[in-house]
């Protein structure tokens, strides 16, 4: 078997993101200057043209890679995949133009710092298009190894650190559960390829163990309780973009993964209904609670969101259960979901990073920290308050009409139960985005200190001003996207 | 099974692979708890060997005897060797002993149980060079092409990592 | 198999030759002991653990060391089959090992390697 170069075509998005990657450690190590924007720059064209070239290619029929069947290919490049990593490599552009002003600040404006977005967000790219479990394993741990990297970036804090090291601990023993999963399937059925998987009769104890350990890998990765105990002091110590990249760049990529798992290749629909749901359910249930009310007491905005970024796991987990009882719709909504909280998390790190002190320090990052900021600062003010609205799930946004499809998903599937849960999270959730935006309206009151001022940097400007606009474009106009959606699922056989 | 020499040494080995493996755990100097790591290493790749899995004997001593004890031994050189003083167990860390190993019971019944029920092929089933280094090899490049390739990115994901995390502390030039 | 009982049996010799050494030294070496030769080597010197603490150098050498040798393991068995696996095995190899590489260059000018 040979490969010709043709034929690697549709692996073009990602070929591209691995090459400027290279090329930009190479530029890091021959000709570093001192400053590193031209970098972020050079990041920000390659996940453009990336993702242009996924979005142009959705349509065309599915490509097959390394393989001549869908038992034995590893790549499958079809609509989902190419819409999947459009996604990724979204949240990676904003990520990186969040970056320059802010790796400047905190003292690691290196740059391998986005040649690690980069990988980060072709690993994301191969766990969307994997046919078998090794790819997937392959991509996740591309994507999950650059993401420790990123999070011990901040040299002088040791929260950054504690960080990295319980990322890397918690992230290496769901690794362990993933990888023992995958092989107990493989000793459960002899294949790994999603396709075959698919045909086998649920029931072996060998095959059930499997899923299960794979299923822990999953809530480990998406932070759904009871495995979500790492999220909020990594949140907090990682670097302000690296935390909006984590939220919504590993998240998405989990859920794709989870989702071609369900649909082409666990077959959790048609087998596995009686075991998987109730466990799937209650994973839901659980991570939705303990999210929202955990997020209500935080005094820290970073470690709220982190909280927050764990009930909005529960919403989605909602959304495979649907999919998982054969909702053609489900996906679709995950998909939306998965989009729209992508620009509004971004968003929201993007303007605590504008907000960003020097000295940093948690006593910054309080609710009362932010005091007065919309009236100093009426754009950033206006961001924020769309931002907290959207995550909340109130209309005129992309976040409303996420929940909103989501939601009918699981009534349509018959599970309206979870539909209730969902709106009641929802509800809680009010409550502390609603308390961000307080804090930015309240009365300035005098502390000691220097007060926080916004840095200005063009890129975050724009970074910012991006996220707001596909927020507010979601929700106005959510039509295109869904349709995009609708072709993705359509290309899995739905 | 009858008793045959393959037996007897598969039953020695694993012995003291659990052994050596309880070794690690119970032992309290550092130093002697990675000797006892290596024997457990050691006694796996023999039972490697006894499955027919050849490459991954060798691999065992190549990547975990060597490459990764190195590793440990530096781990715990570079930790300070402190007498500790031995902490009772908090109230909490003590009730969860029993859950931990009812939850180490409960899948090693479930594997026992599956294995046996899952019918797995037996030695005479095998092709007569499974698992022998050129096997592997046609496997690699034949049907695992793809992710052979993708391991190169990611060891190169895992080398910058490494160096952007442990040489951040220098000042930048 | 059988090949790999001749190399138990070469475990066994090794083995046997380091316990008949170490049981030679025990029991045909002189032991006179007195009890000055049981003392310490000039009173006073406390007898403690030395607490030196390697440098964090030696770990991201070692580390190094691992990810490269993990090259090995696919180098290992493409050597024993590269015949049979013609110009495409030998493309797949260069492909991966020049990805790795260029890790070694990045390695190398970034000063990883350097002991200053």
């Amino acid at each position: 078997m040979s490969i010709s170069l043709p034929a690697l075509e549709p692996l073009l998005p990602g070929l591209l993101l691995v090459g400027v990657a290279i090329l930009l450690l190479m530029y890091e190590v021959f000709a570093g200057q001192a400053d590193r924007t031209y970098a972020a720059h050079l990041a920000v064209v390659g996940l453009g043209l990336s993702m242009f070239l996924s979005l142009k290619a959705v349509g065309t029929p599915r490509a097959l890679l390394f393989g001549t069947d869908l038992a034995n290919a590893p790549l499958i490049v079809d609509d989902f995949a190419r819409v999947a990593s459009a996604l990724v490599a979204a949240a990676g552009l904003v990520a990186a133009l969040l970056s320059p002003s802010y790796a400047k600040n905190a003292g690691h404006d290196h740059g391998e710092y986005y040649g690690l977005i980069l990988f980060a967000v072709v690993g994301m790219m191969i766990m969307s298009m994997a046919g078998d479990l090794m790819t997937f394993f392959l991509g996740l741990e591309t994507m999950s190894i650059a993401v420790y990297a990123l999070t011990g970036l901040r040299a002088h804090d040791p929260r950054s650190t504690e960080a990295a090291l319980k990322y890397f601990l918690m992230g290496a023993f769901a690794t362990g559960f993933l990888l023992f999963g995958i092989a107990l399937v493989y000793g459960a059925t002899a294949s790994v390829s999603l396709a075959t998987l698919a045909t086998f009769k649920a029931g072996s104890p060998l095959l059930t163990l499997g899923i299960a350990l794979i299923l822990i890998g999953f809530a480990f990765k998406v932070a759904a309780v009871p495995f979500h105990m790492w999220a909020p002091d990594v949140y907090e110590g990682a670097p302000t973009p690296v935390t909006g990249f984590m939220a919504v760049g590993v998240k998405a990529a989990a859920f794709i993964a989870l989702l071609r798992l369900v649909h082409s290749g666990l077959g959790v629909s048609a087998q596995t209904d009686s075991t998987w749901i109730p466990i799937l359910s209650a994973l839901a249930v659980l991570t939705i609670l303990v999210g929202n009310v955990l997020a209500l007491v935080q005094q820290n905005v970073k470690r709220m969101l982190a909280y927050s970024s764990v009930s909005h796991a529960g919403y989605l987990l909602i959304g495979v259960v649907a999919a998982a009882r054969g909702e053609a719709s489900a996906g679709s909504a995950i998909i939306f979901y998965l989009t729209s909280y992508t620009f509004m998390t971004l968003g929201a790190f993007g303007v605590l990073t504008f907000l960003e002190r020097k000295e940093g320090g948690p006593e910054s990052e309080r609710y009362g920290a932010f005091a007065g900021i919309g009236f100093r600062h009426p754009a950033l003010g206006m961001a924020m308050s769309l931002f907290m609205v959207a995550l909340a799930g109130m209309p005129p946004t992309g976040g409303f009409f996420g929940k909103l499809y989501l939601f009918t998903a699981a009534i349509r599937a018959e599970e309206t139960w979870l539909a209730l849960v969902g709106i009641a999270g929802s509800l809680i959730s009010v409550y502390y985005y609603l308390r961000v935006i307080v804090a930015f309206y309240m009365r300035e009151v005098p502390e000691p200190g220097p007060t926080p001022t916004a840095t200005r940097s063009a890129q975050l400007t724009l970074g910012v001003a991006l996220a707001a606009f596909f927020v507010l474009q979601l929700g106005l106009f959510p039509a295109p996207l869904l349709a995009l959606t609708k072709s993705a699922m359509l290309s899995l056989g739905l | 099974m009858g008793f045959t020499p393959e037996a007897l040494l598969f039953a020695v080995f694993s012995v003291s692979s659990v052994i050596a493996a309880l070794g690690v755990v119970v032992i309290r100097d550092p130093v002697k708890a990675a000797l006892s790591l290596i024997a457990c290493f050691f006694s796996i790749s023999c039972l490697f060997v006894l499955q027919s899995a050849e490459l991954l004997a060798v691999l065992e001593i190549l990547v975990y005897a060597g490459a990764i004890m190195v590793l440990f031994v530096f781990v715990i050189m570079l930790v300070e060797n402190r007498d500790e003083a031995i902490v009772n167990p908090a109230l909490g860390q003590r009730l969860g002993v029993p859950l931990k190993l009812a939850a180490v019971a409960l899948v090693a019944f479930a594997l026992l149980n599956g294995v046996r029920r899952a019918g797995l092929s037996t030695p005479e089933d095998l092709p007569t060079d499974f698992g022998s280094v050129s096997s592997v090899g046609h496997e690699f490049f034949d049907n695992f092409l793809f992710h052979f390739e993708v391991t190169s990115v990611l060891l190169l994901v895992g080398i910058v990592g490494a160096v952007v995390i442990s040489k951040r502390r220098k000042p930048q030039t | 198999m059988h090949s790999y009982g001749l190399l138990l049996v070469l475990f066994g010799i090794a083995a046997g030759i380091a316990t008949i050494l170490y049981a030679i030294t025990v029991t045909l070496g002189p032991r006179a002991r007195n009890p000055t030769k049981d003392e310490p080597f000039e009173c006073g010197n406390i007898v403690k653990q030395v607490n030196h603490r390697v440098s964090v150098k030696f770990y991201i050498v070692a580390l190094l060391f691992i990810l490269f040798d993990m090259e090995t393991v696919f180098l290992y068995p493409w050597a024993v089959i590269y015949r049979d696996l013609g110009w495409t095995g030998f493309w797949a190899m260069i492909s991966f090992v020049s990805v790795l590489m260029l890790g070694l260059v990045y390695v190398w000018k970034k000063g990883a390697l350097d002991w200053d």
